[in-house]
């Protein structure tokens, strides 16, 4: 029987991290993996392709607003693999850069099921029959999720699909709803709107992503229904089926039907431990269908861990990054490398948003006095030569507008820009220090300077001397 | 490609194809547009009703078929809308597809084997759904690919169809060797997408597909697998033995829960016949 330091179960954005991490400090590690490939659902079906997609529809929706000339306009014939040329290679060439660090990291990649046999003991299964066993001293569940597939909405993945079957679709739908107001349903929503699809996303919250500063989740929405899609806020489903003929038709508990061709249903995602037999090794769920666990991803069992999105919300590849690495580390005996607060969350909806430390509501409960310095994309010169469509950069500094506590972006490239404050949030740097800076010229980057500025202004003292 | 192990029938039939003097069966009209139309997400009952309408024999089978058994509800279906209606654009449009093309292949001299290929052809077909939906892939592709991964068998009938009394392991060998290459002249004939260009060529042995090609083949070669462990189950290698499994990363308890469709596949390849 093979014996490990530790084992990782999952090579998505958190078990790759948390291997990595596990051999950099030195251990025997192993990593297993249940598809031909590592990578995780992020690579192989949802983060990566729906990011080509995005692309595509970016590039579209400039084209619309006749920035690229002439516009182009999608027909409903339309296959949605011509629209993300290139894909494959994209996929497989990330996968080989991530199986090759894993190579160069030391760390074994075993393809197969894993499940518990005991706590310290799992039974990895391989698509030609057999198992094999292998003993580990720590182990981190990192096995992704999968969508929920809620009573009501029967998921047959040819009209009524889930978010790990959507990208299966051969052609553009002429309509499509989208059931719920998370990262997924946004992204989707937002993406095939800009393709040209009428879009009808249904919530039961009163906006879009509520985790979110308000601030993002509007300027998501007011760019979402000015393409001709939909919002339908607080509302509830009653049943979806499909009329046997040629649309979906969705039931509200008010009474309205929805009709559409497609339907995506995005309701939330559950840990992927369905064939884990998570109870031979006494690890407990939490009610939401994921693992339960601790500051350091600790579970009900001290030896195993879990990362990523089995974890359950937010559910980012970057915080399921974080939450990798952490858990590799306490695992391991060592100290966490950076605190959470500081992992930026990074949202492609179109338009782009994103945010890093604390947002306004959150810094005003936790520190009382907050000054937030705004400027807007369009007072780049950037911002205005891309013709960007709104946008902004949102710093919250304490109250005195010395210290810099979060940023929130909405707009293009805004997942990129984010990286900017993220550096600067870590290392301290005063909100004096963004105006010392000169960026490029002319960049989007410098609507950080205005923002900062604007901080500033706002200091009790100039606001004193103002007076 | 001619090998010197190949039977004078076969190494003379594959002659005649590379130089195109075989004749190759004709694509039905209605089938490149119930093709066209299984793919597509818009379809109504009306533009499906007037493609079947084109080839009057097509539409009478497919009110056939409705009716069957298996499809049958409380009162008679009379008009192909009627039909739609009742069992879905999707399943109509499938179920006209394969009639469609199942009357191309005429084969006087090996009917039964024919017969045999249509029966495997839908419930490939079936099956491909289903491994399409454990793996989320495309389910109306890989419906495709089912229907015509045996089009190279079916096409060496049709060409034969005319000559009897050929022994059977004459037959069967002429088959083998033939199957990829007439399979692919029909395939690009007709103009057939590239992975169902691939299934046809490429399901015995889908290892050997071109990347991104892979695994339409590797679900063809499952999906006829279980379409014959639905048929001929003596002499089927066991599950962990199926092929395609690496490429489509489905483990054994997945391949079942795609047998458990068996019964239902069962009655909608028995209709289909019954028509």
């Amino acid at each position: 029987m093979k014996r490990v330091e530790l084992l990782v179960i999952g090579s998505g954005p958190a078990g790759l991290q948390a291997a990595l991490e596990g051999a950099r400090a030195g251990a025997r590690v192993a990593i297993v993996e249940r598809e031909r490939r590592v990578g995780g659902e992020c690579l192989h079906r949802g983060t990566i392709p729906s990011k080509s997609l995005r692309e595509t529809a970016v590039q579209l929706s400039r084209a619309r607003r006749g920035l690229i000339i002439p516009p182009v306009y999608l027909d409903e014939a339309t296959e949605v693999a011509s629209l993300v040329g290139g894909l494959e290679k994209v996929v497989s060439g990330h996968s080989t850069v991530l199986r090759d660090e894993l190579m160069h990291a030391g760390v074994e990649a075993i393809h197969g099921r894993a499940r518990f046999v005991s706590p310290h003991r799992l039974a990895i299964a391989h698509v030609r029959g057999g198992e094999t066993l292998i003993e580990a001293a720590k182990i981190v569940v990192a096995v992704g999720s999968r969508p929920r597939m809620p009573p009501q909405v029967p998921i047959d993945h040819e009209n009524i699909l889930d978010s790990d079957s959507i990208f299966s679709m051969t052609y553009l739908p002429r309509s499509l709803t989208v059931l719920g107001g998370g990262v997924i349903a946004s992204e989707w929503a937002s993406t095939f709107s800009a393709l040209g699809v009428h879009v009808t996303m249904i919530d039961r919250n009163e906006r879009p992503m509520s985790f979110l500063d308000p601030e993002l989740s509007t300027a998501f929405i007011q760019a979402f229904e000015a393409t001709g899609s939909q919002y339908l806020h607080e509302r509830s489903i009653e049943r979806v089926w499909w009329d046997g003929a040629s649309e979906v038709v969705t039931k509200l508990a008010d009474g309205t039907e929805v009709r559409s061709r497609k339907l995506l249903c995005a309701f939330g995602r559950r840990a992927n431990v369905d064939q884990l037999e998570l109870a031979a090794a006494g690890v407990e769920l939490h009610a939401t269908g994921h693992l339960a666990t601790d500051a350091y991803g600790r579970t009900n069992v001290p030896h195993i861990y879990c990362a990523g999105d089995a974890a359950g919300p937010p559910a980012l590849a970057s915080t399921g990054q974080h939450q990798g690495r952490q858990a590799a580390r306490h695992a391991l005996g060592l100290a966490p490398s950076a605190p959470f607060e500081q992992v930026p969350m990074g949202i492609f909806t179109i338009p782009e948003l994103a945010s890093v430390g604390l947002d306004e509501a959150t810094a005003r409960a936790k520190h009382g006095d907050v000054i937030v310095g705004r400027a807007e994309i369009l007072d780049s010169a950037r911002g205005r030569i891309r013709r960007a469509e709104g946008g902004f950069i949102k710093l919250v500094a304490d109250g005195r507008g010395r210290r810099l506590l979060g940023a929130q972006i909405a707009g293009p490239l805004a997942t990129e820009l984010i990286a900017t404050a993220q550096l600067a949030l870590v290392h301290e740097m005063p909100i004096d220090g963004w105006v010392d800076q000169v960026f490029c010229f002319p960049t989007m980057a410098e609507a950080f300077i205005l923002a900062a500025r604007d901080v500033i202004y706002q200091r009790p003292a100039l606001s004193a001397a103002a007076e | 490609m001619v090998t010197s192990a190949m039977t004078p029938l076969a190494s003379s039939l594959n002659e005649r194809l590379r130089r195109g003097k075989l004749q190759l069966p004709p694509l039905p009209g209605a089938a490149v547009q119930l093709m066209e139309l299984s793919q597509k997400a818009n379809v109504d009952a009306a533009q499906l009703s007037q493609v079947i309408h084109q080839d009057q024999t097509l539409a009478g089978r497919v009110l056939q078929i409705a009716n069957a058994g298996s499809f049958r509800g409380v009162s008679e279906i009379v008009s192909l809308q009627q039909a739609v209606a009742r069992l879905g654009s999707n399943l109509i449009t499938e179920l006209a597809c394969a009639a469609s093309l199942q009357s191309a292949f005429r084969s006087p001299a090996h009917a039964d084997r024919m017969s045999r290929i249509g029966r495997y052809s839908m419930a490939s077909a079936l099956f491909a759904k289903e491994v399409a939906r454990a793996g989320r892939r495309n389910v109306e592709l890989a419906f495709l690919c089912g229907l015509m991964h045996n089009l190279g068998e079916a096409t060496v009938l049709y060409i034969l169809g005319k000559k009897r009394g050929i022994p059977s392991e004459a037959l069967q060998a002429c088959i083998d060797e033939l199957q990829g290459e007439a399979g692919l002249a029909v395939a690009k004939t007709w103009r057939l997408p590239q992975p169902v260009q691939a299934a046809i060529c490429f399901f015995p042995h889908p290892e050997d597909a071109p990347e991104g090609l892979a695994e339409p083949a590797a679900t063809a070669a499952l999906s006829h697998y279980l379409a014959r462990r639905l048929f001929d189950p003596d002499g089927c290698v066991p599950t962990t033995e199926a092929p395609g499994l690496d490429i489509l990363n489905l483990y054994p308890d997945e391949v079942e829960a795609a047998l458990d469709q068996r019964e239902k596949i069962r009655e909608a390849v028995a209709a289909m016949e019954a028509s």
